[in-house]
């Protein structure tokens, strides 16, 4: 009899979960509550981004679009693009680097680090990437230090995330420094905050600086990216 | 005693194995679609619509076009050059000057009739001028108005390049900071300021207190709500419209704030907006709405009827590609619709309505 009940619990266990991943989507519901929560009585959040198809009229879309982002990058910087928000204002700014992409190809676009359903996330970094990793030290995930002349060990230390706000005006670094806000030094408290993005950010970096945040120099004998932590 | 367990485990493993056959079906049939035949398609391809569906005629808006630059200009090695422009976001024209907002260099420039930059205003002009990711432009009475969308601040400055003004807005502060990316003024000098970060659109005095607020201060809808309104513009006789833009509409409102119309709805073919990003009105009325998504410039008469479209290559052929990339600020001066591209640069139309 056992036996019977254990297979009758795993079978509905088996049909729950396959119910629950083929039909549920729980996970887009974490949208719900984010920042791409955008939706208002009469406009469904979804459908900001996902318009059902009951034309009454003929499509306007260009065919294609030129600016080289077709699919999921479009979609992206259309709001990011400093109207709707200015949280990535710079990511289509030519004069500035961002982390490659093949544009409009699945996994290999903005979705190569970001699911915008997944808001309970840190920057709605994608579930599938590990916890461990949705930090300022994401990029060390597929750029492993090991092997490479690097001038941090980063992967030593997976630090809180602190602020970093390149398109403040001026860009505020400030939670990157190795001082507190009273000129402290942290390193002795082994609160030390060096980490990928204290140096490199995937979008907005320096034109041809391998995805620096700051100049090496900035015209004068400062160097930008060293005295942001060495004062 | 043993044969009725033995017949109850049988039971038992018989709803078990219909539980796992229904499991399997319903795995197939969210897999692969039901029936046989032809397979499902996800997305439907594009399909060229017919002239006419509904109540919307598909048509070209009358707009001839005069003037096109492209405004990023690189030597040779790839570079940009000191007069390319980054990411310019708006224009407006003072006594027949037009002027761009360079919105990523944080500095304004003058172009002359050939679309060549002849003059750059920016903090060498003034230090006050400094408006990294200012996203509007406004003209009033011969200067500039600058919505300084990251610093919370309007800055009016004289042509030549000196700042006049900053003015602070003397607001109730909202949820989020002010990050003003509308602006308009009025014949009477008021500053007509978006706050879309705080769904609110605000009128202030020419020294920036707060004379009116339309808007919940939430994500909302309705004749009074927004949800993240961005551009703005005034009519002749002082009539306010703003684009709701994540509303997918254009609201428009009496001087005195009372609801009167709206235009458009959420959508992806003519007639509605998928992200619309400028707005103008122009002398006789007619509403302009630029959409990123579209990729062209929607026409809607005074009575919010859709009126037609601009920005084909081909301006006889609606299936040929779009003139513009990321068609974004508006503004109709007398007979012409200047439309800034925030990749593909200045466009410049007479309209012939």
């Amino acid at each position: 009899m056992f036996k019977g009940l254990a297979f009758l619990i795993m079978a509905v266990g088996v049909l729950g979960a396959a119910l629950a991943a083929g039909v549920g989507y729980a996970g887009f519901t974490d949208i719900y509550g984010s920042a791409h929560d955008t939706g208002s009585p009469g406009n469904p959040t979804c459908q900001q981004c996902h318009i059902p198809h009951s034309a009454q009229a003929a499509y306007l879309w260009a065919k294609p679009p030129k600016i080289g982002m077709s699919g999921l990058q479009s979609l992206c910087f259309s709001c990011h693009d400093g109207t709707i928000t200015n949280v990535g204002q710079f990511i289509g700014d030519a004069t500035y680097e961002s982390h490659s992409v093949n544009p409009g190809v699945e996994g290999q676009d903005c979705d190569r680090c970001h699911e915008p359903h997944q808001g309970d996330n840190w920057k709605f970094v994608a579930d599938s990437i590990p916890a461990t990793y949705r930090n300022a030290n994401l990029c060390s995930l597929c750029h492993n230090t090991g092997g490479f002349s690097h001038p941090q060990d980063v992967l030593t230390n997976l630090p809180q995330d602190r602020t970093w706000d390149p398109y403040a005006s001026p860009p505020d670094f400030s939670g990157t420094q190795l001082w507190d806000a009273a000129g402290t030094s942290v390193v002795s408290t082994g609160d030390a905050y060096i980490k990928c993005k204290t140096c490199h950010v995937p979008h907005g970096a320096v034109a041809d600086s391998g995805l620096n945040s700051m100049a090496y120099t900035d015209g004068t004998s400062h160097e930008p990216i060293c005295e942001n932590c060495h004062q | 005693m043993g044969r009725r367990r033995r017949a109850r485990d049988i039971g038992l493993g018989a709803i078990s194995a219909a539980l796992l056959v229904a499991t399997i079906y319903i795995l197939w049939r969210l897999t692969f679609g039901g029936g046989g035949g032809e397979p499902k398609q996800a997305f439907s391809p594009y399909q060229p619509q017919p002239e006419s569906l509904g109540q919307v005629t598909s048509k070209f808006f009358p707009a001839q076009l005069t003037l096109s630059v492209p405004l990023t200009h690189t030597d040779p090695d790839g570079n940009p050059t000191p007069q390319s422009a980054a990411m310019p976001a708006d224009a407006a024209v003072v006594d027949g000057r037009v002027f761009v907002l360079d919105t990523d260099n944080g500095r304004i420039l003058e172009l002359n009739r050939q679309g060549e930059v002849a003059h750059i205003l920016d903090s060498s002009t003034d230090e006050r001028l400094n408006i990294k990711g200012a996203m509007a432009l406004a003209e009033h009475q011969g200067k500039l108005y600058v919505a300084n969308s990251n610093g919370g601040t309007v800055l009016r400055v004289d042509p030549s390049g000196q700042v006049e003004a900053v003015i602070k807005p003397q607001v109730e502060t909202g949820e989020h900071p002010l990050r003003p990316i509308g602006i308009a003024v009025a014949a009477d000098g008021q500053i007509v300021l978006s706050d879309p970060d705080n769904h609110r659109v605000l009128r202030l005095s020419s020294t920036g207190k707060l004379i009116a607020s339309l808007g919940s201060g939430k994500r909302d809808s309705g004749d009074y709500g927004f949800n993240t309104p961005g551009a703005v513009a005034l009519d002749g006789e002082g009539n306010l419209y703003v684009l709701d833009m994540l509303n997918s509409s254009v609201k428009k409102y009496s001087p005195d704030g009372q609801f009167l119309l709206s235009i458009g709805g959420a959508g992806d073919t003519e007639g509605s907006f998928s992200r619309p990003k400028g707005l103008a009105v122009d002398t006789v009325g007619n509403v302009f709405v630029s959409d990123a998504l579209m990729v062209a410039v929607q026409v809607f008469l005074p009575t919010g009827e859709y009126a037609g479209f601009i920005g084909r290559q081909e301006p006889e052929n609606k299936e040929s590609d779009s003139l513009f990339q990321w068609p974004s600020g508006l503004k109709a001066v007398g007979g012409t619709l200047y439309v800034v591209d925030r990749f593909a640069g200045l466009f410049e139309f007479r309209l012939e309505s």
